[in-house]
């Protein structure tokens, strides 16, 4: 168990830049996710950290004390790899105790160990099998039984998940989360499926491009995205994101300038920035249908709905303003394609700046 | 789209039989005849040379002959002494030097491509090659001992020394066949099994005993057994270097086999030979599938 601390990390690979200055503190027993779309460098973190890539900058410190020269051993920090890495030719007691008689631990130790992880993992049953004909989700639980074995200091998982099917995944991550906790691990989790990030996360860590876009707990970084990539990166569908312009005390709606009535407040608040143009963010689940006419005091606007999605108990409406696609999310039944208004919830709106894409409020 | 007639002249079958017939007409005179007459003549008294002479037949006599001469015991013995520690030191050698091909460095390539090398020769060549190089007088091999100190050594003439002169060139020769075959085997094992060892704390060698030599297994025992049918019954090499000698310090079964065949013309005590040493490489044969068998069926379980 240990605090890690990445100072300016960059790793490249050739003229690549994978990695570009990273500074992140993870403290003991936190549960970080690095959250990203593919390449954004989340995995090349995890790899410096493991010690499996040597980094081309920076530090990285385990408990303040300086790690960045030593091999992954040196370091005691356990992995599971995207596709396990389990060894074919050995059973599974073997392939548990590996990092136990790797570094020559008593044969009682082992012993000890292995019925203590197996009966984390309820895992009994498989210890004198071979991996080969084992279907992923127990591979995947050997694979975790590998790495907390050896009681690491930190527990690095590079999109362990992503081998398995939709419902080993669900069951897995609900056991990966509570095993977590009561090893009270240090945990490092990559992945780029947001959902995972969501229900296992004590804070996100969202990268793009070899930096971080926003860190912050899953909440906190779903209902105030630091800026408009967070924004759409997280959730699903993403949040709409609509181009508005400031004018005298109107805000209008994308080219087209369809006047949009919003809060006085909203309007004073955007007019001490001094600036016109915007983003407005507002999450589908924010919008609402009203009919042909809204409400006083509603913020409104008539727009055609062209299609419609059901998921699960919700509907999934479908619109355009100038051309871009935008959608909300509504408990209703019924047709609603077709004209009608569609209302913002503007307590719930967030707004960016235009040029460099960071949140205003 | 209309469908287009193709005029069905022949049946798919008959098709089929046409493409094989001449590679069944061929295996039929180049094998199946020669491997019956083979077993045939085996049991015969008969030459080729005396072919006016009617073959006798003489039962289990020619085989009986063979196992419990002690000339031929001789012969055996030296193979095995040959096999055994030619196979082995190349096998060592072979997975040695393929480890350390693992690791990046400068000249990697060219270093390969010239290792390599002596296995496109030809076994003739080679053994002319070392024949020279192991001239007492005026030998490269004594000229090199004598720079470092050492009394020449007369090689090809005391049988001691001559076995160790087929056991180099064979080995020169033939390493790197397991060096490429090993490379092949380690460059098979998935990268991130390394990675999970690096983390799991393994050191170099635990790692080469624990991961590396278990996951190329079937591909270095298939390379073991390769060697082993090989230098068993090799013969040219042994015809080039040493011609069997000093004496016959250098005969192998195969040679007795070649000088009862073709210098003495004993056809059908060399047909029992030659059974015998077919028997013997197929017996070595199974033991290695068997085991390679069974280490697929383990893991896959």
């Amino acid at each position: 168990m240990a605090e890690v601390t990445l100072e300016g990390l960059r790793k490249n690979y050739g003229n690549v830049a994978a990695v570009k200055g990273l500074d992140l503190v993870i403290k003991d027993q936190e549960f970080v996710v690095l959250l990203g779309p593919s390449g954004c460098g989340k995995t090349t973190t995890l790899r410096c950290i493991t010690g499996l890539e040597s980094p081309t900058g920076g530090r990285i410190l385990f408990d303040g004390k300086d790690v960045t020269q030593q091999k992954p051993a040196e370091r005691n920090v356990a992995m599971v790899f995207q596709f396990f890495a389990l060894y074919p030719h050995l059973k599974a007691r073997k392939i548990i105790t590996f990092p136990l008689r790797a570094r020559k631990a008593s044969k009682k130790h082992i012993r000890e160990k292995v019925e203590w992880v197996a009966e984390m993992f309820k895992l009994h049953h498989l210890l004198d099998r071979y991996v080969g004909g084992m279907p992923p989700g127990d591979k995947q639980k050997i694979a975790l039984a590998r790495a907390v074995v050896r009681d690491p200091n930190v527990l690095l998982l590079d999109e362990p998940l992503s081998a398995l099917d939709e419902q080993y995944r669900e069951e897995m991550r609900w056991q990966l989360g509570h095993i977590q906790k009561q090893l009270k691990v240090t945990t490092v989790y990559v992945t780029h499926d947001q959902r995972e990030a969501m229900s296992l996360a004590d804070r996100i860590i969202l990268m793009r491009d070899g930096r971080i876009e926003q860190q912050a707990p899953p909440d906190e970084i779903y209902r105030r995205p630091a800026n408009v990539f967070a924004a759409y990166f997280i959730g699903s569908p993403g949040m709409n994101l609509f181009p508005v312009t400031l004018e005298d005390r109107d805000l209008l709606l994308g080219k087209e300038s369809r006047r949009l009535p919003i809060p006085e407040e909203i309007i004073s608040k955007l007019a001490v920035t001094e600036r016109r143009e915007f983003v407005m963010g507002i999450r589908p689940e924010f919008l609402s249908i009203a009919g042909k006419e809204a409400g006083e005091g509603e913020s409104c606007f008539p727009a055609t709905i062209f299609s419609t999605e059901q998921v699960g108990n919700y509907k999934i409406f479908n619109f355009r303003v100038d051309d871009e696609i935008y959608h909300g999310m509504v408990r209703r039944k019924g047709v609603l394609e077709g004209e009608g208004m569609v209302c913002f919830d503007m307590a719930q709106a967030r707004f960016f700046n235009k040029e460099s894409g960071e949140a205003i409020f | 789209m209309q469908e287009r007639k193709i005029p069905r002249m022949f049946s798919d079958r008959a098709v089929c039989y046409f493409f094989l017939f001449p590679t069944l007409v061929l295996l039929l005179f180049l094998l199946v005849y020669p491997f019956l007459s083979l077993i045939y003549n085996s049991f015969f008294r008969y030459s080729v040379l005396r072919a006016a002479v009617p073959a006798k037949f003489i039962g289990f006599n020619n085989y009986l002959f063979f196992l419990t001469d002690d000339y031929t015991w001789r012969r055996f013995v030296f193979t095995g002494k040959f096999v055994l520690l030619a196979v082995s030191i190349q096998f060592f050698l072979g997975v040695g030097i393929a480890y350390l091909f693992q690791t990046k460095f400068k000249g990697r390539d060219v270093i390969f491509t010239m290792i390599l090398m002596p296995m496109m020769l030809s076994p003739i060549v080679v053994g002319l090659f070392w024949k020279y190089m192991f001239n007492t007088e005026w030998g490269l091999v004594n000229y090199l001992l004598s720079l470092v100190g050492l009394p020449a050594v007369d090689w090809l003439g005391n049988p001691t020394y001559s076995l160790w002169a087929t056991i180099i060139a064979d080995t020169w020769m033939w390493t790197p066949f397991t060096i490429l075959l090993a490379m092949a085997a380690f460059s098979g094992i998935p990268k991130s099994l390394y990675e999970a060892a690096d983390v799991d704390g393994a050191s170099g060698a635990f790692k080469f005993f624990n991961v590396t030599l278990p996951l190329s297994a079937p591909v270095l025992i298939i390379a073991l057994l390769l060697r082993l049918i090989d230098s068993f019954k090799q013969f040219d090499l042994f015809y080039a270097l040493t011609g069997g000698g000093p004496g016959d310090a250098t005969q192998t079964v195969s040679f007795q086999l070649y000088k009862t065949a073709f210098q003495y013309f004993y056809t059908g005590e060399a047909s029992a030979l030659g059974m015998i040493l077919l028997i013997i490489i197929i017996g070595l044969s199974s033991i290695f599938i068997r085991y390679l068998t069974s280490l697929g069926e383990k893991q896959s379980a």
